[in-house]
């Protein structure tokens, strides 16, 4: 990650040095808060002790209730005051630091990029139960995208995660008739090239196979599109390239879906950007959290050569 | 009885290999005419360039309209679209070099090359040749795929048979227009 620059920090740090103070506050407020809880536990638990012994055999099933009533009243106001403060600060600080970013650029702590979207990349399985936080909207330079913290389940039942992530939607203005998705090469490095190929020219979600001409890149991605014309058309030998850099960088992460209007880039594995009322805000915590977030986002954007335009000399 | 059930699972294996050989090149024909056809149209998009060229230098009484005159005879002379591969080649080559040297003049005239109208006709240059570059590319990708399939056993057993021959993939040129790139 490059250090973020010497005026965003400029402008951040008065507004977070005084968040910091509140995160103070409010971390000082919760272990009251928690030394509370477990004296009133403690206190309740003996109550509760004290009936039972009163009743005698007949009060056990009222001492067990009473214990897990005490125990959960306890756990459930504990984990609300927490969430609350949470919150809280989390959407304060990243409003200052989108704010610092530009005045394009919006921060909502417990919003994320819909699902609907999300399915519509392509990028995920049917049937998928999606959840998220963290919505960051902005503009790099002469691009609009947003990005958020996006983990998706199987479905609503099971906790177990198939991503989780940053999820990037991108302006793009090449016009798209289809959809092209591509994907880190896994069926070819697993079950080597011939086979590996075999198996992808199945297809993936109606899409065929797309085999390019540059070797390196076929090696490190998997590509399918409705369209074998427009897939060449969006991956040119330069945008190959730079998606090879990305790879190169960042490694294994990155899967993308080029459609009308919109790249969809899904960055799996990455640490999501949460504040932690424990940790200080600066240098190392919450603000470090998002502005690694919000540099790998810009990077890609950059990398990708998004931003460029053709202009007549 | 075990003989001919040897000769029957025989016969029926050799139908499946010629049947599934044969479906096979019939997929990469159709697809090679479709990577064709879909190249063609984009050459046509070039084609339709050189009217729009022919009005930006319209209002230049210095600029040389031979070359406008040239481009338009070459369309004029020859559709492309009956000549067989390499000679289409041949001649929309000639028409990319025409087009070239049209949008070079245009950029040593400042008048020409700062109207909005050439800054907007050089954005669809650069469109139309890239999906040129597309198709271009998807068209030889097909050729490979239809050259292996003839080539490599045991498919090339039926190809010979059948008398099928190499294709030769495309040596197209692309135009590069003088244009910048910045970022925005």
């Amino acid at each position: 990650m490059q250090k973020p620059k010497v005026e965003i920090l400029h402008k951040v740090r008065p507004k977070l040095a005084e968040l910091e103070r509140q995160r103070r506050k409010m971390l000082e407020a919760r272990q009251k808060t928690e030394t509370t809880a477990i004296l009133l536990v403690i206190v309740g638990l003996v109550l509760v002790l004290f009936l039972g012994s009163y009743l005698g055999d007949e009060g056990i099933p009222a001492v067990l209730v009473g214990t897990f009533l005490v125990i959960g009243v306890a756990a459930y106001f504990l984990r609300m005051g927490r969430l609350e403060a949470k919150g809280d600060l989390q959407q304060d600080i990243g409003r200052v630091i989108t704010d610092a970013m530009g005045r394009d650029w919006n921060y909502a702590a417990k919003r994320h990029l819909s699902p609907s979207l999300v399915k519509y990349s392509g990028l995920v399985g049917k049937n998928r139960a999606i959840y998220g936080s963290n919505l960051i909207q902005g503009k790099h330079g002469d691009t609009q995208f947003s990005f958020s913290n996006i983990n998706i389940s199987s479905n609503e039942n099971d906790n177990s995660d198939v991503f989780g992530g940053i999820l990037l939607a991108i302006d793009f203005h090449k016009e798209l008739k289809g959809k092209t998705l591509v994907f880190p090469d896994l069926a070819q490095n697993l079950l080597g090239a011939w086979l590996g190929k075999r198996v992808q020219s199945f297809g993936w979600q109606g899409l065929e196979l797309v085999y390019l001409e540059d070797p390196t890149f076929e090696k490190a991605f998997a590509v399918y599109s409705k369209d074998q014309v427009e897939a060449r058309y969006i991956l040119t030998p330069n945008m190959m390239a730079n998606m090879l850099s990305l790879k190169k960088k960042y490694g294994d992460h990155f899967s993308f879906s080029f459609t009308q209007g919109t790249i969809f880039i899904a960055i799996e594995n990455v640490d999501p950007f949460e504040s932690s009322l424990s940790a200080p805000i600066l240098p190392d915590g919450t603000f470090h959290h998002f502005y690694r977030a919000i540099d790998l986002v810009t990077d890609v954007i950059d990398t990708l050569q998004l931003n460029t335009r053709i202009w007549s000399k | 009885m075990t003989q001919l059930a040897i000769i029957l699972l025989s016969i029926i294996f050799l139908s499946l290999l010629i049947g599934w050989s044969y479906n096979s090149f019939i997929h990469r024909k159709n697809a090679l005419q479709y990577a064709y056809s879909s190249l063609e149209t984009m050459l046509q998009k070039r084609h339709e360039l050189l009217p729009k060229l022919a009005e930006v230098v319209q209002t230049s009484a210095e600029f040389e309209f031979r070359l406008v005159q040239e481009a338009t005879s070459l369309l004029k002379q020859t559709n492309s679209k009956e000549l067989p591969p390499a000679a289409m080649v041949r001649h929309e080559n000639q028409i990319a070099k025409s087009i070239t040297q049209i949008t070079s003049a245009i950029n040593r005239d400042a008048a020409l090359r700062q109207g909005q109208s050439f800054v907007h006709l050089q954005k669809s240059i650069v469109e139309v040749e890239a999906q040129i570059s597309a198709s271009r590319r998807a068209y030889n990708a097909a050729v490979m795929e239809y050259n292996n399939s003839i080539e490599m056993f045991p498919t090339a057993v039926f190809a010979s048979l059948l008398k099928l021959q190499r294709i030769d993939p495309v040596d197209l040129v692309v135009l590069e227009p003088d244009y910048t790139v910045r970022d925005s």
